[in-house]
């Protein structure tokens, strides 16, 4: 009897393994299809502006929910159907945008605080903690292709060309090949370097971002400084490049329009509350949110204020523009989507809890992060 | 003085024992006041307050809304759900309040309960302390919620917070500006020498050095590395195993690391300081040093004395010093916080007062409200107390000159802090003030005409700054003294009414400064005043005595001294630091924002809102009693006035004992009133194994209900009634027949308890218990017994931190199935079998002398080291008998001991001595080693 019962464990146990390494791990073995629809890197492009090649009107409805289980701070990636999130217990889950089902997931050391990027079927991943800091992961082979140590990253990749570029806690702006994840160059002030949480942001010339020394620095793809401006105050959110600007806030609460090739302040605004989150841009038009729950509209070239919209709480996530809309959450648990015009509001949805992180409009679904765990599908009614 | 407000942390968790009311012993937290609560819903908040402090609560919920505002944006996160916020007009008033079980000190000025997430907040009279208060609650609320959020989102569990010293040092950090009371403390901390680095600042968690040394951290860490830096220290909280680990990773450096840079900075900034200020004991003569005092006044009847409100011993008193003796010693005048009468002193709220006569005015709490005391200093005879219905808090009695009138300022049910007369003859009260400043210190000029006092009354009011103001008598006029954005307290006129002195922080620090009111001087378009010391940390309370000099309390060496500092009229002519008034910043008076109409506002009367405090389920195996299992859940209202209590057990041991085995039992206790009480029914079954008797193991069913109610006479004494019926069906497997009962028992006792607590047990006052009961079988008459308990222990304090502690208790069990009591082992009898003298009659003394043996032990290894706290000792003498028919032999034992308090909820104790056998004739051969936990008795 105890021997039957031994040999019943033991193929408990194998099956448990197999069940539970079955789930580990990420592996699409259909076409991956790229399409204009896609967002494959926070804001949609390296200027990071935010600004959807989709539209939706709403109102919305809710199509499905998905409990990631751990917190979510970067926005979802998404291509040919298969949303990536990164999550704060260090974990890559991919999901059907259509039917909000889990398809997989992959375990790294640590945090991922900021979007993963996707390039064909690879996604890059930053992680805050661990020995290897930067993880390229085939979706095709569900494998690592590289993995390397930068240090503890809490910000989002951007890639441009072949070159990835990431800033790091240790106060360095690295440019790594894609392909295998070797560093081209770093750049890093020499004295008083302080960690940078900034995500970077280029126009294809040069790699904007900000530092917690305050300053928004513009290096070059060659990896020599072009010039760096001093904010008075910790810059944790990421610049957007509007033609000839490049826009960003502080957590002093101001917010700098900066000329792209010199860093001449064009003009800056007081919002009077920290700035966390970034802006968007459409038309010369700039769309950013203060943590006072103010969301104002500015001239990309002047700053002048053309229209201010408040919401019921802090604002740290920036706001997504699809079509005339403007889709902006808010801590209050409330997306709002705002005329982009007129900043008047067109709707709002009630999310089941505090948003934090900036919408993503595929095709016709707007996924949205809630509670900083569940990712909220919403479709047109 | 500017009251020292320690605004801590309390956690309460409630659980049935925790309840005062129904211990052996015990202070009574008495509800004298019925409350009519009411809820103000706004957007983020329930607001529960009286219908008395409406206007209040309107400003009370205007800046939590606007505090919660800042701190959504600071804390870049928002708290789920609505926070309850409890608004007590008054701190006497706050202290009955039952949100926490436990008793809330004089400086506690409010407490966040993160159990239920209830912030509970009392008004003291200052606006502006109101929203530092409400502010700095809310922080608790916002860290509490942040750090959980963190946690939950990097799924870890939710079993840790910050250290105490960041806890509170963010909430003042993020709620007030850096004042003269902080750099006060920090001044004194680095000059003195006794600054606690990071690295050990758990040496002095939950002080007030704490407090403001963990804003000094902070305030140095953002100028230093950045304000976001604090941010990310709650950001980063997943990083690290412990506080330190996340400072690492946020600052960069470790706390030793960090001590160096920061204290090294605080040298820089202190020391320079020196040069140009003096350490009061430096330049003054010293009245008194030891313990906290306060508050002085100068007599001059057949000797030269100063009164003063002191804390020497722990229990608050008011001193007397002869200043010709020719080596002076305090003397106690008024014992206080032992009796009804004189139940609490407020140490640094309320000046004493002295008629020509020699008659002394103080104030303490007496029952529910404040009480006006006069008390013959030349016949030492308490002459009479006064009470006003209309008023809670009374504070800083001054007699006219021809001691026919007191004024003073009081704080009423609304809680306005105002001026009021009361004229002794005609018993007649007057109110002079009637606005929302805060109306303190008044001073009776000489000539009877005016009244000067302190009040946040000019525009600089807002921000909690206090000017000195005259109250015109024949005009019912105010006059400006001083003005301008600078804080001055507590004035004091010179007894020829030429001068008045009054402290003021106007240099940085708060010291004594002078100015003439004489008549020409007062019509002079611009004041000057001069000032008297200068002090490098603070000097409060001047009072003239005589030949130009000047008492006041300083505060050195982390202790409030009572100091004199003589030719004053020579110092005020060669001071060469003033300052100049020009009265230009206008009369006009400050006003409060209410809540706006764009918030939702809800308004309803509270008729209770319950949640769970607490859910636990067990299942237990026992060798004898094989296995059972069961839940316990409580659940009280929001205001914790009531709560139920559900228990529910199993015992069976087959399925066909499943039904009769339960044990349940369902209890309401109320304590919203001042009659507390409890009542509920039980049913328990199941094998039981008699303590009393170790040949009695049965089975027994009982059930039925009882009924218990506690009535606090006072803080110190209360009556407690019990009655219970209870159906016991009992099943003896060893012995007789079964036996059926039911049973009726009631009891009645009476306890009395003022003592005051040291580290491992009380140290000084009395505790005493007597309890009759009767205990009958209505239904068969086969129990039938009563029971006499007399309990009484005192402590004669023989030094600051020694006591002789005696007790002495009779326990009488007389009838038909009566009881037995038990005794021997650590707690009682030391050194004999652990509860193994046995009788249905029992005497016990016990003598002790209870003293301190090593403060502190560090032993240090090759990898680090450990240090104890505080070891005391004792050494005590036993005896006593326990008898069912015939008295039997006494005994006794004799020994010495150790105890070492542990985490200040366990005491451990070590005793080793003899036995006194024999009838007390014989010394034990050998010693005996008993080792135990438990207080002192």
């Amino acid at each position: 009897m105890l021997e039957r019962n031994g040999i019943m464990n033991v193929v408990c146990v194998v099956l448990l393994v197999l069940v539970v390494a079955g789930c580990a791990g990420i592996k699409i073995t259909r076409l991956f299809r790229p399409g204009p629809d896609d967002w494959t890197m926070y804001g949609g492009t390296p200027q990071r502006a935010n600004v959807s090649p989709s539209v939706v009107r709403p109102p919305l409805k809710e199509i499905w929910e998905y409990n990631a289980i751990g917190g979510i701070t970067g926005t979802p990636v998404v291509r040919d159907s298969v949303v990536l999130i990164g999550t704060l217990h260090g974990e890559l889950q991919a999901i059907n945008i259509l039917n909000g089902r889990r398809l997989g997931y992959v375990v790294f050391d640590s945090a991922i605080k900021g979007s993963p990027v996707l390039d064909g079927s690879n996604v890059i991943v930053a992680v805050s903690n661990g020995s290897e800091t930067l993880i390229s992961y085939s979706l095709r082979s569900g494998s690592r292709t590289w993995a390397r140590a930068y240090g503890a990253i809490e910000s989002t990749p951007l890639l441009v060309g072949d070159h990835l570029y990431v800033t790091t806690l240790e106060g360095y702006l690295y440019c790594v090949r894609k392909n295998d994840g070797m560093e081209v160059w770093k750049y890093g002030p020499e004295k008083n370097r302080k960690p940078l949480r900034s995500s970077p942001a280029s126009d294809g010339q040069t790699i904007f971002f900000g530092g917690d020394d305050g300053r928004v620095y513009a290096v070059g793809t060659d990896g020599a400084l072009k010039w760096s401006v001093q904010t008075g105050a910790s810059v944790f959110s990421i610049p957007v490049v509007v033609g000839d600007v490049v826009v960003i806030g502080n957590i002093g609460g101001l917010c700098y329009g900066l000329r792209k090739s010199n860093g001449d302040v064009l003009w800056s605004i007081n919002t009077g509350s920290p700035i966390y989150g970034a802006a968007a841009a459409v038309s010369g038009r700039v769309f950013i949110a203060s943590s006072d729950g103010t969301v104002r509209a500015l001239s990309a070239l002047q700053g002048e204020e053309q229209w201010k919209f408040s919401a019921g709480s802090v604002i740290n996530s920036a706001p997504l523009v699809a079509g005339p809309t403007l889709f902006v959450g808010s801590l209050d648990r409330t997306l709002y989507a705002i005329d982009h015009e007129s900043g008047k509001e067109l709707w709002k949805y009630a999310a089941p809890g505090r948003i934090k992180v900036s919408p993503v409009l595929w095709k016709d679904i707007l996924l949205l992060t809630s509670e900083d765990k569940y990712v909220i599908a919403l479709k047109a009614e | 003085m500017k009251r020292i407000v320690f605004i801590v942390l309390l956690t309460g968790v409630l659980s049935p024992s925790l309840f005062s009311q129904f211990y052996y012993f015990g202070r009574n937290k008495v509800q004298y006041t019925e409350f009519e609560w009411q809820v103000l819903r706004t957007e983020h908040f329930d607001i529960y307050y009286y219908p008395e402090m409406k206007e209040l609560a309107e400003i009370g919920a205007a800046f939590a809304e606007e505090s919660y505002k800042t701190l959504e944006q600071k804390f870049n996160h928002n708290v789920a759900g609505r926070i309850p916020l409890i608004f007590y007009s008054t701190h006497l008033h706050f202290q009955q309040t039952n949100v926490t079980p436990g008793f809330i000190p004089e400086g506690v000025g409010g407490f966040f309960e993160f159990l239920k997430g209830r912030v509970v907040i009392p008004f003291e009279g200052s606006i502006e302390r109101f929203r530092h208060v409400i502010k700095h609650e809310l922080i608790h609320v916002f860290t509490h919620s942040k750090i959980n959020r963190v946690l939950l989102d990097h799924r870890q569990p939710q079993d840790r917070t910050a250290p105490l010293w960041f806890i509170e040092g963010l909430a003042e950090f993020w709620s007030t500006e850096w004042d003269t009371q902080a750099e006060m403390v920090l001044r004194d901390a680095v000059l003195n020498n006794y600054i606690v680095p990071l690295n050990t600042i758990e040496r002095i968690s939950g002080s007030f050095l704490m407090y403001k040394e963990g804003q000094a951290i902070l305030e140095f860490v953002a100028e230093r590395y950045g304000e976001e830096k604090i941010l990310l220290l709650l950001e980063n909280f997943w990083k690290g195993k412990t506080f330190q680990d996340v400072f690492r990773h946020t600052i960069g450096k470790d706390y030793k690391e960090f001590d160096e840079e920061w204290i090294y900075a605080l040298k820089k900034r202190y020391y320079p300081i020196m040069s140009g200020h003096d350490l009061p004991s430096g330049v003054t003569k010293n009245i008194i040093s030891e313990g906290f005092n306060s508050k002085p006044v100068f007599y001059n009847g057949e000797k030269r004395q100063v009164y003063f409100i002191g804390n020497h011993t722990g229990y608050t008193n008011i001193y007397r010093m002869n200043l010709d003796d020719e080596k002076p010693k305090p003397e106690v005048v008024i014992e206080g916080e032992k009796t009804d009468e004189f139940e609490a002193f407020h140490l640094f709220q309320s000046k004493l007062g002295m008629s020509r006569e020699g008659i002394l005015a103080f104030v303490t709490k007496s029952g529910e409200n404040d009480a006006l005391h006069l008390y013959d200093v030349k016949g030492d005879n308490h002459v009479e107390t006064i009470r006003f219905a209309s008023l809670v808090m009374i504070s800083s009695p001054s007699f006219s000159p021809d001691s026919k009138r007191i004024v003073f300022s009081a704080i009423d049910k609304s809680g306005s802090s105002d001026l009021y007369i009361f004229e002794l003859e005609s018993r007649t009260l007057i109110r002079l003030t009637n606005d929302i400043y805060e109306d303190r210190d008044p001073a009776w000029s000489p000539d009877g005409k005016s009244i000067a006092f302190s009040s946040d009354r000019t525009p600089f009011g807002h921000d909690g700054v206090h000017n000195i103001f005259v109250y015109d008598l024949r005009t019912s006029s105010i006059e400006y003294v001083t003005s301008g954005p600078n804080s001055y307290f507590s004035p004091s006129w010179s007894p020829d009414g030429s001068w008045l002195a009054f402290t003021s922080d106007v240099d940085g620090a708060q010291n004594i400064w002078m100015m003439d009111m004489r008549e020409d001087s007062r019509r002079a378009p611009t004041r000057t005043m001069r000032r008297i010391t200068s002090f490098f940390t603070a000097a409060f309370d001047p009072a003239w005595g005589e030949n130009d000099e000047l008492i006041f309390a300083a505060f050195e060496k982390f202790s409030f001294q009572i100091k004199t500092i003589s030719d004053i009229s020579a110092r005020y002519d060669s001071s060469s630091v003033t300052h100049e008034f020009l009265y230009d910043q206008g009369h006009v008076r400050w006003s409060v924002r209410k809540l706006e109409g764009s918030t939702s506002v809800e308004l309803f009367r509270y008729t209770g809102d319950y949640k769970l405090d607490i859910a636990q389920s067990q299942v237990s195996t026992d060798p004898i009693f094989g296995t059972s299992g069961g839940a316990v859940f409580a659940m009280s209202d929001v205001l914790g006035n009531d709560q139920y209590y559900f228990l529910v057990y199993n015992t069976a041991q087959t399925r066909s004992e499943f039904l009769e085995s339960f044990n349940i039992a369902i209890s309401r206790v109320s304590l919203g009133k001042r009659a507390n009480y409890a009542y509920g029914i039980f049913h328990f079954s199941g094998n039981r194994y008699d303590l009393t008797d170790p040949d009695l193991f049965y089975y027994e069913r009982a059930f039925g209900g009882y009924f218990a109610l506690s009535y606090p006479i006072s803080k110190f004494r209360r009556v407690e009634a019990t009655s219970t019926v209870s159906n016991s069906d009992k099943d003896v497997y060893t012995g007789t027949l079964p036996r059926k009962a039911l049973l009726v028992s009631n009891s009645l006792s009476f306890v009395w308890d003022n003592s005051l607590w040291g580290p491992t047990g009380p140290l000084d006052g009395n505790r005493m218990k007597l309890t009759l009961a009767y205990t009958t079988d209505i239904q068969y008459s086969n129990v039938n017994y009563y029971t006499i308990i007399a309990d009484y222990r005192m402590y004669n304090r023989l030094s600051t931190r020694s006591s002789l502690a005696s007790r002495a208790h009779i326990w009488f069990n007389e009838g038909k199935e009566a009881r037995r009591f038990f005794m021997g082992g650590s707690w009682d009898l030391r050194g004999w079998p652990r509860w193994q003298i046995r009788g249905t009659k029992l005497w016990l003394t016990s003598h002790e002398l209870r003293f301190p043996f090593i403060d502190e032990l560090g032993v240090r290894f090759p990898f680090g080291g450990i240090t104890l706290g505080s070891f005391r000792g004792a050494i005590f003498v036993d005896a006593g008998s326990a008898w069912d028919v015939h008295y039997r032999d006494t005994k006794g034992s004799v020994g010495m001991g150790v105890r070492m308090n542990l985490g200040g909820f366990l005491v451990l104790r070590y005793d080793i001595g003899k036995r006194i056998e024999n009838d007390m004739a014989k010394l034990q051969k050998g010693i005996f080693h008993q080792f135990f936990f438990g207080w002192d008795f």
